[in-house]
C-alpha cells in the first residue's frame, strides 16, 4: 500500500459517481434553443408544451360522496397530472374548494383558480396549508436575518401575522397544518446542523402545536409531519420511516405502516402517505432490486386496511448493465411520488410526481388522484385510458390494463382527441369501441384510429384485457391537394382550385398549415395561409356534401394548430399574431360562427403563451404558460366557462 | 472568451455533476442543483475574463449551500452516513475491501479535507484551480493534498487490518 495506490483507488471511486448524461443532453438542448429566433421559440414552446401532460376530472361523479368505507374499498377513478412543474419549483401545496395554493419557494405563494395564477404572498415559502373553513393560510418563511417563522394569512383582510419565530438559524419549521377546529396550528420543529460537505444532521425533531389565541406552544410527540385527526384527540405523524397514530389523551402510540409524509384527510377517515418497498426480480440472470415508491392510503381510525393508489413501474435497465453481466443491480421506480395532500372534500389526493428520466424536458408534475366508492363502468375505464394516453400519464394507463406493454408513449404524430363510438358484449365479454385522433403541429396531416377495447371485471371495476385494431383513416395535404387514405387506398378529396375564390385569400400564393378531421360530421378543417403571412383563412370541407365554408379570416396571423371537438360543433385554434408574436387561443362555435378569445379570460395574469391541448370530448383542455410555469385549464364551450382541472 | 459556452459546458459538465453528487448524495437533488449551476453560468458566462473553471466551481459551491438552505426539511438520515451511490457499485466491488475502506476513511476526514478530495479527484481540478476556490496558495493546496493522501493511506491500512 502506497500513496499511488490510494490515488488509483480514488480514481476508481470517481468512476463510481454516476453522471446523468440524459440531463447533460437535455440541458445542452435548452442552451442551444435560447439562440433560436423569436418565432421559433414561440412555436417550439407550443409544440413542446404539447408533449407535456395534463388531464382533468370527471364532473359527473359529483353525487358520489365518499361516506365512510375502509380504505381498501375505495376505487381509484381517475389520476390526472395537471401542472407541469418544469419551470416551477413548487413546494407542498394546499387546496380548498377548487382553489390551489402553490408555494414557489423564493417567489412566494400563488393562488391557482379559474381566474388565473396570482401571487398572494410575497414571502419565500416552501409549504402552505389552508384552514378547514378556507379563510386562513399558514405558511413557513424565513426572516431577513436568516431565522425561520410561521405566519398566518387572513385571506379576507389580507393581513399576515407572525405566530412564532425561531430562536436561531438552526431551528427550522416544517409541515404546518390547522387543527380541525381551526384554533391550533401543528408543525414540526427541527434543529438541523448542516454539514458543509455532505448532508445535514438532525439534532432534534419535535411535533408541536401552537394555540392561535394564546400563542402557547405544546409539544405533542417526537417525530415529524404531524396532522390532527378530526373528531379524535389524536395525531398521525412520522418517525423513523414509520407512520404512527398517537392517542394524545393516553399517550399511547400505534404503528400504522412503514412510510413517510403522512397526510390525514379533512374528514379524519384516511391517511395518505409515501411508501418505499424493494421489489426483487430477475432480468437475464441479473438480480434486480427496484426501490419502488408509491402512494398508499390507510384507515385513520380503525387501522384495518391499506390500499396502494399509484402504480409505479421500474426504470429501464441500461444496456451497459446488461452487457457487463453484473449480477446485482439496484434501480428505482420510473416515478417518484411525494408529498400527498388531501383536497378539502376528502375525495382526492394531490401528489407531486417526478419522472426519474430526463427525456421530456419537464419532469415534475402535480397529479390528482380521485377516489370513490363506485366502480368505473367499461366505458369510463376506456375514457380514462384514452385520456391517460393523450396526456401521457403512463402510470395511470397501466393501472387500467391487465398486461401493460413496456412502452406506451406515443410521439409524433401525437394523439389530440378521442371519441367513444359504442359499447356492447361479445360472447359475454364487455367491449367499448373508441377512436383516437392524431395530428401534427404545422403539418397538413391527421389520422383517426378505431379500436375495440375488451374488458374484464377487476377489483377497481373493470380492466382492459386486450385491444383490437379496427382500422385507420388518414387525411393528408400535398401541394394543395387533399387526400383521404383508407386501407392503403388514396382517394383525392379536392385540390385548391376547387375552393371557391371568395373563400381563398386575396393573394394566391398560399399554402396549408394544419388539418383536422371530425368523424362525427365527416368534415375536414384546414387553413390556407398566404406565403407572406399577411392573411390566414380557416376553412371547413364537408366530405359528404362536397361543400366548403369559410370559418374565419385572420390578418397577419399564423395558425399552427386547429382541433375539433368530438361532436364536431366547436373548433379550437392556436393563432400567432405575426407582428407581436403573441399566441392566442380561440374557440369557434361552428354553427353560429361566434369566436371566444380564451386569453381575454385571464385579465390579471401575465400570459407568455396560451394554446389549446386537446378535446376531452366536449371540453377543451388548454394551457397557459407564465414566467412561473405551465398551468392547465378546462374550457366548457356549452356553458362558456373556464375551470381548473 | 475564446471558448463558446457550449464547449465549456461539454467539457465541465461531468466534473461538476460528480462534485455535486458527491456532496449531495442523491440523483434527484443533484439534477436540480446542476441544472441551476449551469443556468447561472450560462447567464453570466460572457462577463468572465479568466479562470472560468474556478468561477464555475464557486457557483457550484454557492448553489449547493443555497440548496441546503432552501431544502432544510428534506433531510435523509441515510445520506449522512453512507456514500449514497446506487448499490450496484457496492455489489460490483464487494470483494474490494480496499475501496470500501477508502470510502470509510474519506468520511472520517474533516470536511475541508473531504472538500479537497472531492475537488481534486472527483471534479478533476488542478491545484491552481482549487487554490482559487479555497482561497489558499497553490503550494499550500499541493501540500495539503499530499498530506491528505498520506493520511488516507494510514487510515486504509488500519481499516484493512480490522
Amino acid at each position: 500500500m502506497d500513496e499511488k495506490r490510494i490515488e488509483e483507488n480514488l480514481n476508481k471511486l470517481k468512476d463510481l459517481i454516476p453522471v446523468n448524461y440524459q440531463l447533460k443532453e437535455s440541458l445542452k438542448k435548452r442552451f442551444k434553443r435560447n439562440r433560436w429566433t423569436k418565432i421559433g421559440i414561440a412555436i417550439t414552446v407550443a409544440a413542446a408544451v404539447l408533449l407535456m401532460v395534463f388531464s382533468f376530472s370527471i364532473k359527473n361523479l359529483q353525487d358520489n360522496l365518499i361516506t365512510k368505507v375502509n380504505a381498501e374499498e375505495l376505487k381509484i377513478i381517475n389520476q390526472i397530472s395537471f401542472i407541469s412543474l418544469g419551470k416551477i419549483n413548487a413546494g407542498k401545496i394546499a387546496e380548498y374548494n377548487e382553489t390551489l395554493y402553490v408555494p414557489l419557494y423564493e417567489k412566494g405563494i400563488y393562488k391557482y383558480d379559474n381566474k388565473g395564477f396570482e401571487k398572494i404572498i410575497d414571502k419565500p415559502a416552501g409549504e402552505v396549508a389552508v384552514s378547514p373553513d378556507g379563510k386562513k393560510l399558514v405558511f413557513i418563511t424565513s426572516t431577513s436575518d436568516g431565522k425561520n417563522a410561521i405566519y398566518i394569512k387572513d385571506l379576507k383582510t389580507q393581513k399576515e401575522t407572525k405566530i412564532i419565530e425561531s430562536k436561531n438559524r438552526d431551528t427550522y419549521y416544517s409541515n404546518p397544518g390547522f387543527s380541525p377546529d381551526g384554533n391550533k396550528v401543528i408543525y414540526t420543529e427541527q434543529i438541523i446542523v448542516p454539514r458543509e460537505t455532505h448532508g445535514f444532521e438532525v439534532k432534534e425533531s419535535n411535533i408541536n402545536a401552537i394555540d392561535l389565541k394564546s400563542l402557547k406552544v405544546t409539544k405533542l410527540a417526537d417525530g415529524s409531519c404531524g396532522s390532527f385527526v378530526k373528531t379524535k384527540d389524536a395525531i398521525v405523524f412520522e418517525r423513523d420511516n414509520k407512520i404512527i397514530y398517537r392517542n394524545l389523551k393516553e399517550g399511547s402510540e400505534k404503528i400504522i405502516d412503514e412510510g413517510k409524509n403522512p397526510s390525514v384527510s379533512p374528514n379524519g377517515y384516511y391517511i395518505a402517505y409515501e411508501k418505499n418497498e424493494p421489489q426483487k426480480e430477475k432480468v437475464e440472470d441479473i438480480n434486480v432490486t427496484v426501490n419502488m415508491n408509491n402512494i398508499w392510503i390507510a384507515d385513520a381510525a380503525s387501522f384495518t386496511t391499506k390500499k396502494q393508489v399509484t402504480l409505479n413501474v421500474p426504470k429501464d435497465i441500461p444496456l451497459e448493465v446488461l452487457k457487463e453481466k453484473i449480477q446485482n443491480y439496484v434501480t428505482s421506480g420510473l416515478y417518484t411520488y411525494f408529498w400527498p395532500v388531501w383536497n378539502s372534500d376528502s375525495k382526492s389526493i394531490f401528489v407531486l410526481k417526478n419522472l426519474n428520466e430526463d427525456i421530456r424536458g419537464n419532469t415534475m408534475q402535480l397529479m390528482k388522484i380521485e377516489l370513490s366508492r363506485e366502480e368505473l363502468t367499461p366505458t369510463e375505464v376506456v375514457k380514462k385510458f384514452l385520456q391517460a394516453i393523450i396526456i401521457r400519464d403512463e402510470d395511470f394507463a397501466r393501472v387500467l390494463m391487465k398486461n401493460p406493454p413496456t412502452i406506451m408513449t406515443v410521439s409524433s404524430p401525437h394523439p389530440v382527441a378521442y371519441e367513444i363510438l359504442g359499447s356492447g358484449t361479445e360472447e359475454g365479454k364487455p367491449y367499448v369501441d373508441a377512436s383516437l385522433t392524431y395530428g401534427y403541429i404545422m403539418n397538413g396531416y391527421c389520422s383517426v384510429s378505431k379500436s375495440r377495447y375488451y374488458l374484464s371485471p377487476d377489483s377497481n371495476g373493470y380492466i382492459i384485457d386486450s385491444i383490437k385494431d379496427l382500422g385507420t383513416v388518414e387525411f393528408i395535404e400535398k401541394n394543395g391537394t387533399f387526400y383521404k387514405i383508407e386501407n392503403n387506398v388514396e382517394t383525392k378529396l379536392f385540390d385548391r382550385r376547387e375552393i371557391p375564390k371568395e373563400i381563398l385569400p386575396d393573394n394566391l400564393n398560399t399554402h396549408s398549415t394544419t388539418l383536422i378531421y371530425s368523424p362525427k360530421t365527416n368534415t375536414i378543417f384546414f387553413t390556407m395561409q398566404t406565403n407572406d403571412r399577411s392573411q390566414s383563412k380557416i376553412i371547413s370541407y364537408d366530405i359528404s356534401q362536397r361543400a366548403f365554408k369559410l370559418i374565419d379570416s385572420l390578418e397577419n396571423t399564423i395558425i399552427p394548430d386547429i382541433k375539433v371537438d368530438s361532436s364536431g360543433k366547436y373548433l379550437a385554434v392556436l393563432a400567432y399574431t405575426n407582428t407581436s408574436q403573441q399566441s392566442n387561443a380561440y374557440v369557434y362555435n361552428l354553427k353560429t360562427g361566434k369566436r371566444e378569445d380564451l386569453r381575454s379570460r385571464f385579465a390579471d395574469t401575465k400570459i407568455e403563451e396560451i394554446s389549446p391541448q386537446f378535446w376531452q370530448q366536449d371540453k377543451l383542455i388548454f394551457l397557459i404558460s407564465l414566467k412561473e410555469g405551465v398551468l392547465y385549464y378546462v374550457y366548457d364551450p356549452y356553458k362558456d366557462e373556464v375551470l381548473i382541472p | 472568451m475564446a471558448e463558446s459556452f457550449l464547449e465549456f459546458y461539454e467539457k465541465n459538465f461531468d466534473d461538476v455533476y460528480r462534485y455535486v453528487y458527491f456532496k449531495i448524495g442523491n440523483k434527484w437533488d443533484t439534477d436540480d442543483v446542476v441544472s441551476e449551476i449551469f443556468k447561472k453560468a450560462y447567464e453570466k458566462y460572457k462577463t468572465i475574463k479568466s479562470n472560468p473553471r474556478s468561477w464555475l466551481f464557486s457557483i457550484a459551491k454557492n448553489t449547493i449551500t443555497d440548496h441546503y438552505r432552501k431544502n432544510k426539511n428534506v433531510t435523509l438520515e441515510d445520506d449522512l452516513s453512507s456514500f449514497s451511490y446506487p448499490d450496484i457499485f457496492e455489489n460490483k466491488f464487494e470483494k474490494e475491501a480496499e475501496i470500501d475502506c477508502l470510502k470509510k476513511s474519506i468520511y472520517s476526514l474533516p470536511k475541508e479535507e473531504i472538500e479537497i478530495i472531492n475537488l481534486k479527484y472527483f471534479a478533476g481540478m488542478t491545484h491552481r484551480e482549487i487554490s482559487q476556490i479555497v482561497e489558499k496558495t497553490e503550494d499550500a493546496v499541493k501540500m495539503k493534498a499530499f498530506r491528505i493522501i498520506q493520511k488516507l493511506k494510514n487510515l486504509v491500512i488500519k481499516c484493512l487490518e480490522g
